[in-house]
């Protein structure tokens, strides 16, 4: 393999370079972004004869909101968040692959389990928040709950995908072997599903932390969601960008997180595919 | 009388027979202060539950002015008197009612509208006191933008409802009517809970109908000059109602009386200290709840402190007329079928102190 790089060029430096390179791009498409979004308001804002500042905080609003609540936000609403977040995105993984082995498993349970799947992902959260509080109270499970039903989904979908793409070729020369249809499933079939676990995982992750603060919107006493409604229930923007910022931190770190166990995890199949870790792929 | 009242009034007496202290007279060599002064009824002890208790107290909403003396009886010790601990939830847009009836939330704060459709529906709630004595809420314009000074004024504008078209179009009608003007000459349109402020800024709509004591002060403190309908002035039009009221579920009143008059109690310790200190009370709120906007918060406390007891004789009485007013309003405009047992949707027993019996 190393042969098709006479100019070895070090590995961390490469990424290095391509990090670089990748957020320039991404620079260059948010000052495009941004820019055209002042645009389009200005443009709104001529017909509907709004106050810029009724709608959009600046930086250093932002800024001074995050400086006012930081202690709180640090020590009450992030900690209640995130421990919701990870709780249910762990059991959502395990939801997930425990559904997707299921469903390859047996022919009659993907029949059974696929549209229940499909159906999950159809309920308004708000029509069963009664039921989740009268199930589950009022502490953290009913958030949690949410966050599984955002979560599981992706991830046992991509599984299963993942679990049925094994190379038939490979499994019937295992079986020519002799092997077990349980050696066959841990050294075959997991191992390929493992790149479409880690993209499910990665949709599950990015979707989690606001499936925490749809279950604190419900009703709750700390975490980001409360801090959102209260802010915008006083008429705080600035506070609420706050909330929305620190969800999107949050949810990147998360998908950072995610990436990161699945380049040690599966370094095997980037070097082995690829040539080399090119980043996250799309799936 | 009904079996749920008689049930509560026995075990009122049960408590009293045990020693437990629910209402206790002034010990006579009090002056005899008037109303305004007297928020609690004259009393000067009030209830505990039997033993230390976690209760759950559903908002309607996020914390807001309206809430001041729940948490001034938090912040000032008066839940510790009581032998509870109060934690405070929450809620979106979710029914309160139907928690506090399943008893898996011990108190809640909803309004007279909301528990006259859950009694109705079948969803047993009981109302403990008025949080306001009257209803302060009222249709507004943007001044500039579409004066209005009497309800006739509203013909021909655009109303922003919040997704509840029979009620809403009800009461305008009515107020319409009353006022010598078309029955629905108001256009309807449905915006759900947003900024309704904002909305007639942007010329969406041009009619409203708000909390005075909220939205409309809010409105204030940013310069925007409103013009008021404001319900209270046509109470022989619309009959008053109860706007937001405290309410618990009858396992409750049947089965924990004494944890029901720790927290009814205290509460109206609550609010009474917040009638006569407001930038305290609201002080309390914000420390409690430092998200909210401290100068709203103040001007709402300011606004709402001679409300919350207003005329009554003490914080939190209701009347039997009002319970039943309103629920006459709803089924002669068509919006339940049949009524409920007014009598038995609320209850003053809980109050602290006792007030002379109505003369009328």
């Amino acid at each position: 393999m190393d042969g098709n790089r006479p100019l070895a060029i070090p590995p961390l430096l490469r990424d290095a370079a391509r990090a670089v390179i990748l957020s320039l791009a991404v620079g260059v498409i948010g000052v495009f972004f941004v820019l055209g979004t002042r645009q389009l308001y200005v443009e709104a804002a001529a017909v509907e004869n709004l106050s810029f500042d009724d709608i959009v905080p600046t930086p250093v609003e932002v800024y001074h909101a995050w400086q006012q609540y930081e202690s709180l936000l640090l020590e009450k609403h992030i900690p209640t968040t995130m421990w919701e977040t990870l709780a249910g995105l762990s059991i959502a993984i395990v939801l997930g692959v425990v559904i997707a082995a299921l469903m390859d498993f047996s022919r009659l349970l993907r029949w059974i389990l696929y549209p229940i799947l499909v159906v999950s992902q159809t309920i308004p959260i708000f029509a069963i928040a009664i039921l989740l509080i009268l199930v589950f109270g009022f502490g953290s499970g009913p958030k949690i709950t949410v966050v599984v039903l955002f979560c599981f989904f992706p991830v046992a979908l991509n599984t299963f995908a993942g679990l049925q793409s094994a190379d038939p070729e490979l499994l019937s020369l295992l079986r020519a072997m002799g092997a077990s249809s349980v050696q066959a499933w841990t050294k075959v079939r997991l191992p390929a599903a493992m790149p479409s676990f880690f993209g499910g995982l990665r949709i599950a992750a990015t979707y989690s932390v606001v499936g925490a603060i749809f279950g604190e919107y419900i009703t709750a006493q700390y975490g980001l969601g409360v801090f959102l409604k209260r802010s915008y229930s006083s008429f705080r923007i600035d506070q609420a960008y706050v909330a929305i910022i620190a969800t999107a931190v949050l949810s990147l770190l998360l998908v950072l997180i995610v990436n990161g166990v699945e380049r040690l995890a599966l370094r095997w199949y980037y070097t082995s595919r690829r040539g080399g870790w090119r980043g996250p792929g799309i799936y | 009388m009904h079996l749920k009242r008689s049930l509560m009034l026995l075990s009122l007496a049960l408590m009293l027979a045990m020693g437990v202290p629910v209402w206790a007279q002034g010990d006579g060599t009090e002056e005899p202060s008037d109303q305004a002064d007297d928020h609690l009824g004259g009393a000067t002890e009030f209830a505990r539950a039997d033993e230390p208790t976690d209760v759950i107290l559903m908002l309607d909403w996020t914390p807001n002015a309206n809430h001041l003396g729940f948490y001034a009886a938090q912040a000032l010790g008066y839940y510790d008197d009581a032998n509870l601990s109060v934690e405070f939830q929450e809620p979106s847009d979710i029914q309160v009612e139907a928690l506090v009836a399943n008893g898996v939330a011990d108190f809640g704060v909803s309004f007279q509208e909301f528990a006259t459709y859950a009694i109705a529906g079948g969803t047993p709630v009981v109302s403990l006191a008025a949080i306001i004595q009257h209803n302060t809420s009222g249709f507004v314009s943007i001044a500039d933008m579409h004066p209005i000074s009497t309800p006739a004024d509203m013909a021909g504008l655009r109303y922003g409802g919040f997704g509840q078209p029979d009620l809403e179009n009800a009461i305008l009608n009515t107020l319409l009517a009353c006022d010598g003007a078309e029955p629905d000459s108001v256009e309807y349109v449905n915006v759900g809970y947003v900024d309704l402020i904002q909305l007639m800024q942007q010329d969406r709509i041009d009619l409203a109908w708000i909390f005075y004591g909220v939205q409309g002060v809010q409105a204030e403190l940013s310069g925007v000059d409103l013009d008021a309908v404001m319900m209270m002035d046509y109470f022989d039009c619309v009959p008053d109602y109860y706007t937001p009221i405290l309410i618990t579920g009858p396992d409750m009143v049947e089965q924990q009386p004494d944890v029901v008059a720790a927290f009814v109690q205290a509460t109206a310790r609550g609010y009474a200290y917040a009638i006569d200190h407001p930038d305290e009370a609201a002080n309390m709120l914000l420390e409690a709840v430092p998200e909210l906007d401290s100068d709203l918060i103040h001007a709402g406390a300011e606004w709402l402190a001679p409300e919350f007891q207003s005329d009554a004789p003490r914080w939190g009485e209701q009347q039997a007329s009002v319970w039943q007013g309103y629920t006459d309003f709803l089924v002669d405009n068509g919006i339940l079928e049949s009524g409920i047992d007014a009598g038995a949707a609320f209850t003053n027993a809980f109050l602290p102190g006792t007030v002379p019996a109505e003369s009328d």
